[in-house]
Parts: structure tokens; sequence; C-alpha cells
């Protein structure tokens, strides 16, 4: 297939394209991580899919560093990713019989904290419209181009998202 | 929601990487995963060696049939005999579908790099109008990827520059002289020599006025594929693993990337999705069957119509192996 041509080509890069990958990688990894983390709410699934997801730009890196987004690109990736992950985890858990949730870091956290504790409950795509928008401070455009979105699709899941998180902090507050 | 960024900040800083060595993990998965996939390039390359010779295998059998009674034919695709190439055109003349794209320079041209050759990415050359009309012989070329599109996360399509070919390719209306007679490929080299090619996946060519092709695959159709078809599209609707295991890497590939809007799990029965076969067409001269899918819901992910199709490859992968589906692609 094509992609092992596409990393051999990466790979013999000279120098001064793996440190301008390095140094993409170095901007991007922990935030990417953070941004996953929000969504995934565990550290070792997050550190997992950012790993993942700059292994597919580093393999394509020749390309994606001439795009207009590289970092869209990343995160269009992850978000992919986590989707993916997602699917898996919905298929899995429709086989068994009994299950119990699964653990997670925020879990044990400041349950008592009303957003978070209505933010894990947000349906997927407005807990990454919120991670992209509110907490990246991507504007709808950019988020509907990472998502496959249209602006006012991200707009409408972000109007939702945070009308829950409204009523989430009003119910906080008495 | 000026608290949410503060909240989410204080949260996010809660991830916990798990050393100082993450870009030589990285690195080392990187390299992995290439090593893994040049074994696996190359077990793939000899598949498509093999099944490219038998192709050109069923195709030879098939001409020298046609030389018994008619040594002037010189068509090579998609008709490889005269016979067929007639009730191809009178089927033409009565308005198929299957075969009107045969009536244009142009399209007949595009499928014969994408079905004979195998290409994606296909862009022909222009013909002028004046070409368009005529009889020929017209020598047009075509260029295409000849492995395969990329399917990456994100929907890029590209093709290594190794993989960019250019074919040289001459057509004519070898039946009926007119703007309404189907255009047949008579010649095709790339890079001075004869491609290896598969043969036309159009349906099969019965005379006109005999039983329509629905009912005639339908019948040819073997039980294990209609089986096997169905027992995917049901692991779909309800969305267990069972149906990603019958994808071959290319089509697992194309579902993974979501290329062309194609989704695996999207479309559940519980949703009130409803899944037929349309078709099921087998390939002339290979073990391979050509499925179009119809997909039908509302809302969600359905587009306004409320109805899509898929088209399948289906096939067995190697010698003996069981059926998978070995391509995918939504066709509107």
């Amino acid at each position: 297939m094509i992609e092992p041509a596409t990393l051999e080509h990466v790979t013999e890069e000279p120098a001064e394209t793996a440190a301008d990958f390095r140094e993409f990688y170095e901007a991007q990894h922990e935030r990417l991580g953070r941004s996953l983390y929000l969504l995934t709410r565990s550290s070792h699934e997050a550190e997992e899919l950012a790993q993942e997801a700059l292994v597919r730009v580093y393999e394509r890196w020749d390309r994606v560093r001439t795009m207009d987004s590289p970092v869209g690109y990343l995160y269009r990736t992850a978000m992919n990713l986590n989707r993916n992950r997602l699917r898996r985890l919905s298929v899995a858990a429709r086989r068994l019989v009994t299950h119990a949730a699964p653990a997670s870091d925020l879990d044990d956290v400041e349950e008592r904290d009303g957003i978070l504790s209505t933010l894990k409950f947000l349906p997927i795509g407005q807990r990454q419209a919120v991670v992209l928008v509110d907490w990246l401070g991507m504007d709808a455009e950019e988020a509907g181009r990472i998502l496959g979105l249209k602006a006012v699709s991200v707009r409408v899941r972000l109007s939702r998202a945070h009308a829950a998180l409204r009523e989430a902090l009003e119910a906080n507050d008495d | 929601m000026t608290d949410l960024h503060d909240v989410l900040d204080r949260k996010a800083r809660q991830f916990r990487t798990s050393g100082d060595d993450g870009f030589e993990k990285l690195i080392d998965r990187a390299e992995r995963r290439h090593r893994r996939r040049r074994v696996t390039s190359g077990v793939v390359a000899l598949a498509v060696a093999v099944a490219g010779s038998l192709g050109a295998y069923a195709m030879l059998t098939g001409g020298a049939k046609t030389d018994l009674g008619t040594s002037t034919y010189s068509g090579i695709w998609p008709q490889t005999t005269i016979e067929e190439a007639q009730i191809a055109q009178a089927r033409a003349n009565q308005g198929d579908d299957s075969l009107t794209h045969q009536q244009d320079a142009y399209g007949l041209v595009q499928t014969f790099a994408k079905d004979a050759l195998w290409w994606t990415n296909v862009r022909p050359a222009l013909i002028s109008a004046a070409e368009a009309a005529g009889n020929g012989p017209l020598t047009t070329t075509v260029t295409g990827c000849t492995e395969g599109q990329m399917n990456t996360e994100t929907d890029v399509l590209f093709c290594p520059d190794d993989a960019l070919q250019t074919a040289e390719v001459t057509i004519e209306r070898l039946v009926q002289r007119d703007p309404k007679g189907i255009w047949i490929v008579t010649a095709a080299s790339v890079n001075g020599a004869q491609p290896s090619m598969h043969p036309s996946p159009m349906p099969p060519t019965e005379s006109p006025g005999a039983p329509g092709p629905e009912d005639t695959t339908a019948a040819a159709v073997p039980s294990n594929v209609e089986a096997f078809v169905e027992a995917f599209i049901q692991a779909r609707a309800e969305e267990t693993l069972y149906a990603e295991e019958q994808l071959a890497w290319e089509a697992l590939a194309a579902y993974d990337s979501n290329e062309g809007g194609l989704e695996l799990y999207d479309y559940e029965s519980d949703d009130g999705v409803s899944w037929e076969i349309a078709t099921i067409e087998g390939l002339p001269n290979t073990d391979r069957w050509r499925v179009v899918l119809r997909i039908e819901g509302q809302g969600g992910d359905f587009p306004d119509s409320g109805v899509i199709h898929e088209a399948l490859l289906v096939g067995s992968p190697g010698d003996g192996a069981p059926l998978k589906v070995l391509t995918a692609e939504r066709t509107e």
C-alpha cells in the first residue's frame, strides 16, 4: 500500500525536517493530550490517542507540514481516533451481559463541581465542541473543519452544551 | 460561561504524560509499524500480481474463443468478442444504463482505468468534441494511481509520485459507427507495455428481450455469497465486531477513514434504519462479486433523501481464504 512508501520518504528526509517535526511535537503534544484527557477522562487513553495521532502525522509529515493548518490535521486525526475508540468500546460493552463502568481519572475528583459532572454526561459531539472552542479557543469554522461539520452545527452543539452546563451551574449554586 | 474555560483548564492540567521519552517512543512506534507494513505490502503485492496474472489469463482464453469465429474483431475491453459487443450495443441502444456510458469516449476511458487497471484518482485527458463525435480509432491518455488512494483519518487523498502512471488507450466504435455506437478499447499500454487488465465488471450481456439482468444474476449468486453479505449487514446494523472482521485491509482503511462518507457502524436497525441488498453481480471470469447495498433511514447521518448506497467488492483475498469485503465505496 502507499503508507510504507510515504513513511520511507519521511524517514529519509533531511535532519532539518526531523527537527521540524520534533518542534511540532514539542509544541502540540501536551496540549493535544490535555484536550483528549477532557474527552476521554483518562490519562492513559489520552496519551495513547495523542501518540497515535502524532505517529500518523509523522508518517505523513512531508505533506502535513505544507498544509494550511498542520494543527488542524492533527486534531482531526485525534478526534477521529477517539470516535473509533468510542465505537469499539460501545460494541464491546454491548457484548457483555453485565459490566462495570470503566474507571476514570476524573470519576474520583471534584464530583461536586457542577460543570465537570455535567460535562462527562454530555454527548461526545457536544463535548468535542466544548473542548475545541471553549478550551482551545478555536472558532466554530475551525472546529467544524476538524470535526467534519458545518460551523452552524458546531454552534448548535455548543449552544446545547452551554445550556446543559448553565443549568448545572445554577443547580450547583442552589 | 467565563468560568468554563478556567474549569476546563484546571482539569486539563491533571493530564499526566507517561514520561519524558514520549518523542522517542513515538519514533519507535512509527518505525515498528513501518517494518510491519513493509512485510504486509510485500504480501499484498504478491497477491495483486497473482490476481493480475489470473485476470490476464482469463482474458487471453476469452479472446481465443473470439478469434475462432471473428478474426477481425479487435476489441480487448470491456467486450472481448464480437457477439458480446453486438449484444451490448443493442442494450445500449435500448437505453440500458449500465452500458450507455460506453457511448461516451471519455466515460469509457475513465471506466477502463478504474475497472480494468484498478487505478484510482483517475484523470483522462480531455477529448475534443470532434473526436468524441467520430468513430475512432482514437488514441488518448489517462493518468491514475496504481496503488490505490491514500486513506488517512482525515480524508486526505494523494498518490506517491512513483505510483502515478499514464496509460495510452486506443478506442473505437467497432459495432455501430454513429454517435450512439459504443466505444470499445482496442489497445492499451503503460510505459510501452501491455498492462495487466481485469475483466469488465459490467453485468452479463444477455440478448435484448432475454430476462432482465436482475433475475438472471439473482439466480447465479451462490448462496454462501448472499449469506455472507446478509451476515455482514446484520452485524453493522447491530454494531458487532463481526462486521470489522469481515473487512480486508483496503476496505477497513476506507471505513476507518470515513472515505467518501463511508460509515461502518452509524446505521443501527434500532434507529429505524433498514438495510437491503439492492444488487449482486458476479464479475466475469472471477470469483468476485459486486454488491450494492441500499440503506434507508431518516435524520442523523443520512442525507436529505434518507437513502444511501454502498458498493462492495466481495471475494476471497487469497487461495482458499474465506470471503471478505475487499473494497467499499459510497456510490451516492
